[in-house]
This record gives structure tokens, C-alpha cells and sequence, in this order.
């Protein structure tokens, strides 16, 4: 190792077997800056969504809304669920961040069964509603919009699906706390969308 | 940097070079039409004013290429590598980095003044010449999200082009409000010199583009959408074009031609088409009654005929409970009611289940199919291959479904 | 040293003390397994590669039968199947895995690191193009999809290509969309996260810094399609009506997320290309890169400009005034930041003292030709002028010029500079000439003629013409352009696979280069470094021969001192 000593001091440890620790160059951690990005390119992606909507609802206007009009009230019950997900998820970060095994067991099972919750309550509205995606390119952009969330809400109960398996095997902790910071993430950017799709679908 | 400011003169003649050059390609352009420059030439002054427009930009490109160039050849060849010569270690220099951008902002200014001088020509018609042809006042295009493109005075010849898989169709609106009895042509487009044409284009299929090099830019027919152009021949002749969007295999093939002859040879072709219309739809009709006439001789001649083959009686004119009751004697139905019971028809037996009952979860499309195909579900109690299995041939499509609507009706109520 | 703490003589080699170690594996299983940076690179090479010769082999077809008038070689199914697949391929299969895959390579061994931030989603997103390519080419077994690479709504709905072919195309765009920004992510995060001790956002060499501007561009840009092609599929499979206009759909809606994707998509390609560039020129000009922060500035403000102008593809169908105008003008915008970089390259070479090696001609030869491609793109930016040149030749001609330009010619440049770090062999100096050449000239001489053409009327697509207007004259020249510009590329394979087997051998650093990558042997071991110095400029490798000249040593030894 000729290089090492034109180059600063040897940086080989007699203790550590191995090359050297890779080098950190930024604060903020690998996992949690893929998942950003991997939520600014999901943003981009319903972007499109909602670059349709307008298109036919308002470049094309279609007739709005399909069919003869939408359940506010349920998509509202909808959103609340939702919400209060959010809050319980959040719950159960603090409590593993402060080690509480017990919060984060009745947290991440609480979240997960709301979110199956709306997800019920989704599928009964599609059920009820009278019109298909076939029906007219505005239900063709409801169903997009709404099932692509919906999508969305499905891949986010997987993930906590797997939190809740860490959990439960008791290998989340507080120093051990990415494998759910990463899914809570996700988790509070799919009921923020929600808050946008149901705002542009079924309010204005 | 002193190395730069030695060079400079020499730079300067070049670039003084390329400026002379580029002024004597200008105005040679249309002899170098379709080699540097659009093959557009004596057609309409929008196709014009691309052109010229396109030579300007032209020429500013060209001084712009040769002196970049020129100067990338220069430096390469200028500093290669020679024994004893180190290169000189500068990093940057900012008053010379901001200078080439400045430069190359006040080129997109100027490209941009020149744009914005010439656009007139190019997007706003003029008015027709004095005795150019003009459509009625009310065969105007109304203006919806984009605007047409007619001239000041509101007067031109109003054309709607259709592009379809693989044809452009010319309507020539006029005061009939039905475009069936406009006159039309298909490829070839007949306008007149001196008038301005304003042409409102559309798809009927997928997308394709309108465009006559000699008569301005493409305008795509998008469906569902609409597109405005127009143009102003002055000379006769004919002017080619083709469709300039991928529409699908026959997109090479889609050709478009631009017909212009005087406006007096016009009004004498327009009369000619309106008459030629006018004859086709008086001999339609005479083929039509022709039609009628014979067929209603035919009914008369085969009184005998049961009306069921000869025409379908309207379904409203059937009676589902008569059927159900009596059966179609001459095809040989036989009633439903000899076998089963059902209260509505007052019939009673019991060859078959009662239909009151076995038919109460049942929904019209169910009866249908347990009328045509009995043995698929047999009721308890009841055997397979009692009740006919010709209700399919024996009874006339209209004839079955006033039965089940009777049926339906009669088990669950109107 | 903290042997002090421990029990080890002073004399003994380090030990490696493992419980149970899995034999390395060895052959072909240990390609297809791997996560290895290098190894995954050089796989999206190789791979890229096939697909330029495919992606070749369709061109000539298309030229041989634009060849003469009237044409009757191909029939107009194949001929529109011909110009779709060698679009897609080109982009999707050539370019992107091409791009991603020297990236893969090159990246962490300039920024000192020892693999990507997720070798394993790198490994998957290798497969998932390879998947991809093999879906799109299936459909050669079938009937291919007809509509173009642009795939417009409603000639790509089921109702005008019932053929499954346009599935296809859609699968590949999800496939290769998935493995472009899985490779974007991960290359972002490992840009950001993994650089070399002092490696400061200064001091990241200019490819670096490109790669990091494109993976942003990738990962916004590449959800648009993947959505837009999502409604596609949905319109062709499921009934919905988001394209078809008949049901309140909109076919401008598809043109507007193609291009919002297919524009930034032309610096997603050609950024790269700048970055090479702006590595190349400064080492064979033997001088610092000149006005390095303008170009990061320029890179950037392109990138932003860039997703900002997608619609001056779309000048011919209706919109509004203000947007044409809108358009227009952004679209001008886009040239400075790009002169800006020409200019800079230029001075990064005056008062120089260039060497003339291949991977510097194919450089100058990108200078050259992308800067027609630059000039031309002023002409298809006005919109009155772009109503007449849109969709003609004249646009074909354009695109090839910024794009094999722009990339093709820089990756060339990046492939002869970095062979020898790949492989440990030298790439044949005088064949490589021969073989530049005759691609460069081949390309001129096929894409020059087509302005022409244009001019002359002649639109794209079209599968015959008819000879006026010196259509037939234009088009010949331009196929026998093409057969140049092939056995220019072929020559480069030839040269590839002759100096794999017999090159000179090349030593860590044979062109007394400026990044970390020439630190370590070629090709690198497993890990990469060993050692990796402290970084303290732009070009820690001059800093390091300079440290080396100071302590009286030959400049030559740096490189090789780090390779025992």
C-alpha cells in the first residue's frame, strides 16, 4: 500500500476486519432520502392522474361528476379514517422511539385495521355508485383517481403488514427503527393524497 | 487572458467574413429553396412569410455555426499538443462567461424581434381581393376555444376539412344548414385566386395534419378538437400537400391538393357540384319511392302469408298472456298454460311446476332461458325432457320477449 | 494505529476471522447473481450494445427502403413496425441502459465509494430492463406495435391497432420506466450519501454532477409516462375512455404527458453526454475544465428550463396563443445555458495543449455536430417556422443530431476514455481513428441531406415518396450515409472484442487522468479502494502527481503505486 502514504494516515484498523467504513457524505440517511424521492416521483405519477382529470373535466368538459352525483359524505368518513390512521401511526413512531413495545403493537395494528377500514368502505362505495368506468371518460378519470389512491393505500398496508411483523418479533426499537420509520412515510403521504383527491373528486 | 485579446482582430475579420456571406445567401434563397431553406414558393403569403422569416433566422444560424465553429477548428488546431508548449492552467474568467451569455441572450432577442415582426403575415388573413368569392354570411365559422382565422372584413370562403383514415373530405359550408347538402369534394380541393380560403380542420378518426407546403404550416386535425387556417392563392394552378401525422399504414399515401382557379371558373364549378347535388338527391328519392312501391305491390300479392314471417309485427302489438294462453297455433307453440299454473292467466294445471312459485326468485333473463333451454334447471319434483324444446324455432325473437315481460310481470307484479 | 489495544504481533498479515463463508461463485452463476456495481454496469453495456446493433439493423431497413422513390422493398405494416421499434429501441433500449450503465460503473468510482447505496435494487433494476426489451421484442412474434415511438392516442387505442403489439410497447415502457428510476434513485442517493472524504458539492467531478441532474429528471419525468401509458392500457383493456373523444376523453391529454416525459427526456440522454464531455476535454487539453461552476449552473438551469418547454412539440395542434408564445420563448431560453457550456468547452481547450487520442476526437466530433443540432433547434423553437418544418425530415434530421450528437457521440468518447479502466486494456488507437471517421462522416452524410428533404417537403413516417423536389437524390445520399455510419460502429465492436482479447495492457491511469477513478488498478478489485485519499479539488489526481512531484517521485508512479 504504497498510496496509503502519499495519501493521508493509514486508515486500516488491525481491529476491524474488512475494508475500511464507507465514507457518509451527507446527514440525512440512504433509506430515508429513497424513500422522498421515491415519494416525489409518486407525486408525479398521480400528477399525471390529475393532469387528466383536468383535461376532461375541464379542457374536454365532460359531464361532472359521473353519474348522478357522488357520496360526499361517505368519502368524508372516508377521509376521517384515514386521518385519524395517520395519527395513530404516528403513535406508534413516538412509541418506538421512546421504546415503548406495547404502543407500538396496539399503534401499528390500529393503523393497519383502518386502513383496511377504508379500503372496505372504498370498495362498498365503487358497489353503490351506478356508473362504471366504462360509463364516460369523467368515471373513467373517478375510478382512476380514486383507485389509483386506492392502489396506493393497498401497497402502504403492505408495508405496514411487514413493520407489524418487526414489531411483533420485537426487532424494532429505538435504535433499531427504520424498518418502520421508512413505512410510516409512506404511510402519512397516502393519506395526505387522499386530503387531494378527495378535495378535487368530490368537493369542487 | 491577454492571449485572447491578441486574437481578437483576427476573429473580427472572420466573423465580418461570415456576416458578408450570410447578407449574399439572403436574398439568393430562392434559388436555394429546398436545399437550405422551405420549397415554398408563389402560393400564399403566410407560406411567404415563413420563409422569409425562416431565411433570417437563417442567416443569424449560419454566422452563429461558422463562427463557432469556425472557432473550435481554429482552437484545436491552433493548441495541439507541440513539444516545449504547456498548457496554460486558467480555470474560468467571469467577465468572459458572462459576456458569451449576455451574447447569446441578445441573439434569442433579436431571433425573437425578428419572429414577432413577421407573425402578422403569417397568422392574420387579409381581406379578399375585390371580386374573390365569399360564403354566406351565416356559413361562418362560429369561433369556440380556438379562434378561426378569417380576415378583417369577416368575407372569405369558408372550407371544412376532415381528415379520415386515409382521406381528407372538403365541405364547402353554405347557407343549408345540413352539411349533407354542401358541396364536398374529396382530395382534390377546388378554391378560387384572389380569395382568402379559411379552412376549419377536424378528425374523424385518429390524428392527422393538414399541410400544403406552398399554403403555410401544418395544422393538425385532432379528434375532438378543432384546428382554424387559412390561406390566399394568387396565381392559378395546383398546389400539393400530404397528410404530415402518422395515421396508420396508409398515411404515405394520404395525399392533399389545392386546386385555385379564377374566381369566375369557380362560381361555375361551385353551380355545376350544387346541381350535380341537387340531381343525385332527386334520384335518390325517385329510387327510394320506387322502392317503397314495389315492396308494398309484394305485401299485397301474399295476403295468405302468416304475418309473422312476412314482417315482424312491432313487439307492442304482440300479446304475451294470449301466447302464454292459446300458444302459436300456425308454427306449432303450444300454449304454456296447458301445462302450468299461473293466477294471472287463470290457468291452473299441473303438468309442469307453478310458475307463480317456481319462477318467484327468477328474473326476466332467467325465464327467458328456462323457456328456451327447460332441461338446464328442472324444478323438484319434475322430470327433464317434458316441456318442448322448440320455443327457440317455434316463436319469433319479438314473440318470446313479450312472453317473459308478461311472465316477469305476471309472477312479480308490474 | 490502535494496535496498541490489540493482542496481534506487530509482524503478522491481518487475519479475516469468519464463522461460515459462502465460496465465491464463479462462471456465469456469478454474473447472473451479482450486485456489484462494475459488473452490473458492464452487463447494461453489453446488453445496450446488442440492442444498438438491432436498433441499427432496423435503421438500414427503413434506409433501404427510403432508398429510391416508390419504393416496394417493405410493405407499409412493416416499414411503420420498423420506425417504431428502432425509436423505442434507440431511446429505451440503447441510450438509457447505455447511459445508466457507464454510470453504474463509473460514478462511485469517481466519487471513492465501494458500490451504489442499494446494490440489490440495482441488480433488480438490470433485470427488470432485460425484461422489458424481452417483452418488447416478443411482439415480434405476433405483430409489433405500428404507431410510432410516440404511440399518439387514439391511432395507439384498440379500435385503430387492435394488435397486441401496442401492449407490448406499454410493458416496456413500465418495465424499462421501473428500471430507469430505480437506477435514478439509487445513483441520486449514492451520489448524495457516499462521496469520498472531502469530496465537497465543489469538488464533484462535472459527470457527477450531470448524472445527479438527470436522475432528478428521471424521477420526475418518468412517472408521467408511466401513468400515461397506464391510461392507455386501462383505455385498451378496460373500457375507460381517457384518450377516446367520442366519450369525452382527450387525445391532447396523451401529448401532453408524452412530451412533459419526452422532452426532459432529450437531456435525460444528452446530459449525460455533457458530463463526459466536460471530463474528457479538460484531460487531453492537459488544463483545469474552464468556468466549472457555470457549467453546474448551466446543467442545472437547463434541467429546469428543460421540463418546463415540453409543449413545442405540440405547435400544430390547437392551443391557445399565449402558449405557443409561451413555449417559444422558453424553448429560447434553453440555448443559453447550452451556450454557455459550448463556450466554456472551447476555452477549456484554448491556450491548451490537446492530445488527439479517439475518445477526444469523438468529443470534438460531439462538439461539432450538436452544435448543428443546437442551431437547428432555434429554427423548430419558432413556432410560424416550426408550422412548416414539424414532423418533416428537417425534425428527424434535428433530433439525430442533438441525440447521437448529444449522446451517442459523447458515450463513444466515454467508451474509448474508459476501457481501459473497465477492462485493464487499451482499446487500438489507429482502428479507433478509422472507425471515427467513418461514423462521423457516415453521419454527417446521412443526416446533413435530410434538413433537405425537409425543406423539400418530404414528412416522416412515410414508407414511400414520391421523386420530386430532388426527394429521390436526397434520400440516396442519405442511405449510403447510413452504411458509412455502420461500418463505423461496426468497426468500434470489432475493436472492442480485439482489445479484449489482445489489448495492451493499461496500467491504472493511461491517461494521466483527473478523477478517483484512476486511483485504483484497472479494472478495480471487488471493493473498489482500498485506501481512498482525501479530496481537495475538482481533480484530486493532479493533486495527488503534484504531492508525488514534491517528494521527488515521476509523476507516472501515483498511478501505479495504488494499483499493488
Amino acid at each position: 500500500m504504497e498510496a496509503a502514504s502519499i495519501t493521508a494516515p493509514a486508515v486500516h484498523e488491525d481491529t476491524h476486519h474488512g475494508p475500511p467504513k464507507a465514507n457518509q457524505s451527507s446527514s440525512v440517511n440512504s433509506e430515508v432520502l429513497g424513500i422522498l424521492l421515491f415519494i416525489i416521483s409518486e407525486l408525479m405519477l398521480f400528477g399525471a392522474f390529475f393532469a387528466a382529470y383536468f383535461f376532461i373535466r375541464v379542457v374536454s368538459a365532460d359531464q361532472w361528476p359521473p353519474g348522478d352525483g357522488l357520496p360526499v359524505a361517505v368519502a368524508a368518513t372516508n377521509a376521517a379514517v384515514l386521518l385519524s390512521s395517520s395519527v395513530t401511526m404516528h403513535w406508534t413512531d413516538l412509541s418506538a422511539k421512546r421504546g415503548n413495545q406495547m404502543g407500538m403493537r396496539v399503534g401499528i395494528v390500529t393503523t393497519f385495521l383502518l386502513g383496511c377500514t377504508f379500503l372496505f368502505i372504498q370498495i362498498n362505495e365503487y358497489l353503490h355508485l351506478g356508473f362504471t368506468p366504462k360509463t364516460s371518460a369523467s368515471a373513467s378519470v373517478f375510478f382512476g383517481l380514486t383507485g389509483l389512491h386506492g392502489a396506493h393505500v393497498v401497497i402502504g398496508l403492505l408495508l405496514l403488514w411487514m413493520s407489524a411483523v418487526r414489531i411483533f418479533k420485537g426487532k424494532v426499537g429505538p435504535a433499531n427503527y427504520k424498518g418502520l420509520e421508512v413505512p410510516g412515510i409512506y404511510w402519512h403521504f397516502v393519506d395526505a393524497m387522499w386530503i387531494v383527491v378527495f378535495t378535487t373528486i368530490y368537493i369542487l | 487572458m491577454r492571449a485572447l485579446i491578441r486574437s481578437r482582430p483576427a476573429q473580427t475579420s472572420l466573423l465580418g467574413a461570415i456576416v458578408v456571406v450570410g447578407c449574399v445567401l439572403a436574398p439568393a434563397s430562392t434559388a436555394l429553396a429546398g436545399v437550405l431553406g422551405p420549397d415554398s414558393a408563389g402560393g400564399s403569403p403566410n407560406a411567404e412569410g415563413i420563409r422569409s422569416l425562416y431565411f433570417l433566422i437563417f442567416a443569424i444560424a449560419l454566422i452563429i455555426f461558422v463562427g463557432v465553429g469556425g472557432l473550435i477548428a481554429f482552437t484545436v488546431y491552433r493548441f495541439r499538443a507541440r513539444p516545449g508548449v504547456e498548457a496554460q492552467q486558467t480555470k474560468g474568467n467571469n467577465r468572459l462567461e458572462i459576456g458569451w451569455t449576455v451574447g447569446a441572450a441578445l441573439v434569442l432577442v433579436l431571433i425573437s424581434l425578428v419572429t414577432f415582426l413577421k407573425l402578422d403575415q403569417i397568422r392574420n388573413p387579409p381581406n379578399s381581393d375585390a371580386n374573390g368569392v365569399s360564403s354566406p354570411r351565416n356559413a361562418s365559422f362560429t369561433p369556440g376555444p380556438a379562434k378561426p382565422a378569417i380576415p378583417p372584413n369577416g368575407r372569405s370562403l369558408n372550407i371544412d376539412v376532415t381528415g379520415q383514415q386515409y382521406l381528407w373530405r372538403y365541405s364547402y359550408a353554405d347557407a343549408d344548414t345540413n352539411s349533407l347538402n354542401n358541396v364536398f369534394s374529396y382530395e382534390q380541393m377546388v378554391v378560387p385566386t384572389g380569395t382568402t380560403v379559411s379552412l376549419r380542420i377536424r378528425a374523424q378518426d385518429v390524428q392527422h395534419s393538414w399541410w400544403i407546403p406552398d399554403l403555410g404550416g401544418k395544422f393538425d386535425a385532432v379528434p375532438g378538437y378543432t384546428n382554424y387556417t387559412w390561406f390566399k392563392i394568387s396565381e392559378p394552378g395546383v398546389y400539393r400537400g400530404q397528410c404530415a401525422e402518422l395515421c396508420g399504414r396508409g398515411h404515405a399515401t394520404m395525399i392533399a391538393s389545392v386546386k385555385a382557379v379564377s374566381p369566375a371558373a369557380f362560381r361555375v364549378w361551385y353551380a355545376e357540384q350544387k346541381a350535380a347535388i341537387a340531381a343525385a338527391k332527386q334520384d335518390a328519392a325517385t329510387a327510394r319511392n320506387a322502392l317503397l312501391a314495389k315492396q308494398e305491390a309484394a305485401a299485397k300479392a301474399m295476403p295468405s302469408e302468416p304475418a309473422v314471417k312476412a314482417v315482424p309485427a312491432p313487439a307492442a302489438a304482440i300479446d304475451g298472456k294470449k301466447i302464454f294462453v292459446a300458444g302459436v297455433p300456425a308454427t306449432g307453440a303450444l300454449a304454456c298454460g296447458s301445462c302450468h299454473a299461473l293466477k294471472d292467466a287463470g290457468s291452473n294445471a299441473a303438468v309442469g311446476p307453478n310458475l307463480d312459485v317456481v319462477l318467484k326468485p327468477d328474473n326476466a333473463a332467467m325465464i327467458k332461458e328456462s323457456i328456451l333451454y327447460p332441461n338446464k334447471e328442472i324444478a323438484k319434483g319434475y322430470a327433464k325432457g317434458i316441456m318442448p324444446l322448440n320455443y327457440g324455432k317455434t316463436l319469433t325473437s319479438a314473440q318470446l320477449n313479450a312472453l317473459v315481460k308478461y311472465i316477469d310481470e305476471a309472477v312479480h307484479g308490474k | 494505529m490502535t494496535s496498541a489495544t490489540s493482542s496481534a504481533p506487530q509482524t503478522a498479515v491481518p487475519e479475516i476471522v469468519v464463522d461460515s463463508a459462502k465460496p465465491p461463485q464463479s462462471g456465469w452463476l456469478a454474473w447472473l447473481t451479482t450486485t456489484d456495481h462494475k459488473r452490473i454496469g458492464i452487463m447494461y453495456m453489453v446488453a445496450a450494445w446488442m440492442f444498438l446493433v438491432i436498433g441499427g439493423v432496423e435503421a438500414l431497413l427503413i434506409r433501404l427502403q427510403l432508398a429510391v422513390p416508390d419504393n416496394t422493398l417493405l410493405s407499409p405494416q412493416t416499414y411503420n413496425a420498423l420506425f417504431t421499434m428502432h425509436g423505442t429501441t434507440m431511446v429505451f433500449l440503447f441510450l438509457m441502459p447505455m447511459i445508466v450503465g457507464l454510470a453504474n460503473y463509473i460514478v462511485p468510482l469517481m466519487i471513492g465509494a465501494r458500490d451504489m447505496a442499494f446494490p440489490k435494487l440495482n441488480a433488480l433494476s438490470f433485470w427488470l430492463f432485460i425484461a422489458g426489451g424481452i417483452v418488447f421484442y416478443g411482439s415480434l412474434l405476433f405483430s409489433p406495435a405500428e404507431c410510432g415511438w410516440t404511440c399518439y392516442a387514439p391511432l395507439s387505442e384498440t379500435a385503430f391497432s387492435p394488435s397486441n403489439g401496442v401492449d407490448s410497447w406499454i410493458f416496456l415502457v413500465h418495465l424499462t420506466g421501473v428500471t430507469s428510476f430505480i437506477g435514478a434513485l439509487n445513483l441520486f442517493v449514492t451520489i448524495t450519501n457516499m462521496r469520498a472524504p472531502g469530496m465537497s458539492w465543489g469538488r464533484v467531478p462535472l459527470y457527477v454532477w450531470t448524472m445527479l441532474v438527470q436522475s432528478i429528471l428521471l424521477i420526475i419525468s418518468i412517472p408521467v409516462i408511466a401513468g400515461a401509458v397506464t391510461l392507455l392500457l386501462t383505455d385498451r383493456h378496460f373500457g375507460t375512455h381517457f384518450y377516446d373523444p367520442t366519450n369525452g376523453g382527450s387525445p391532447l391529454l396523451w401529448q401532453h404527458l408524452f412530451w412533459f416525459f419526452g422532452h426532459p427526456e432529450v437531456y435525460i440522454l444528452v446530459l449525460p453526454g455533457f458530463g463526459i464531455i466536460s471530463e474528457i476535454l479538460p484531460v487531453f487539453s492537459r488544463k483545469p475544465i474552464f468556468g466549472y461552476k457555470a457549467i453546474v449552473a448551466a446543467t442545472l438551469a437547463i434541467a429546469v428550463i428543460g421540463t418546463l418547454v415540453w409543449a413545442h412539440h405540440m405547435f400544430t395542434v390547437p392551443l391557445p396563443f399565449f402558449l405557443l408564445v409561451f413555449f417559444m420563448l422558453g424553448t429560447y431560453l434553453v440555448a443559453i445555458p447550452t451556450g454557455v457550456k459550448i463556450f466554456n468547452w472551447i476555452f477549456t481547450m484554448w491556450r491548451g495543449a490537446i492530445e488527439f487520442p479517439v475518445s477526444m476526437l469523438y468529443s470534438l466530433g460531439f462538439l461539432a455536430t450538436f452544435l448543428l443540432g443546437g442551431i437547428t433547434g432555434i429554427f423548430l423553437a419558432t413556432f410560424p417556422v416550426d408550422w412548416q418544418l414539424h414532423d418533416t425530415y428537417f425534425v428527424v434530421a434535428h433530433f439525430h443530431y442533438t441525440i447521437v450528437g448529444g449522446a451517442v457521440f459523447a458515450l463513444m468518447a466515454g467508451i474509448y476514455y474508459w476501457f481501459p479502466k473497465i477492462t485493464g486494456r487499451l482499446l487500438d488507437e489507429k482502428l479507433g481513428k478509422v472507425s471515427f471517421a467513418l461514423t462521423l462522416s457516415g453521419f454527417w452524410i446521412t443526416f446533413l441531406i435530410q434538413h433537405s428533404a425537409g425543406l423539400s417537403g418530404m414528412p416522416r413516417r412515410v414508407y414511400e415518396y414520391a421523386d420530386v423536389n430532388n426527394l429521390g437524390l436526397y434520400n440516396m445520399i442519405s442511405t449510403i450515409g447510413s452504411f458509412i455510419l455502420a461500418l463505423g460502429v461496426l468497426l468500434t465492436i470489432v475493436n472492442i472484442v480485439k482489445g479484449l482479447r489482445s489489448g495492451a495492457k493499461a496500467g491504472p491511469d493511461p491517461w494521466r487522468g483527473n478523477t478517483l477513478e484512476w486511483f485504483t488498478p484497472s479494472p478495480p478489485p471487488v471493493n473498489n479502494f482500498d485506501v481512498v485519499p482525501r479530496i481537495r479539488s475538482v481533480e484530486p489526481m493532479q493533486d495527488i502527481r503534484r504531492q508525488i512531484a514534491r517528494q521527488d517521485r515521476v509523476p507516472e508512479e501515483a498511478g501505479t503505486a495504488a494499483g499493488s
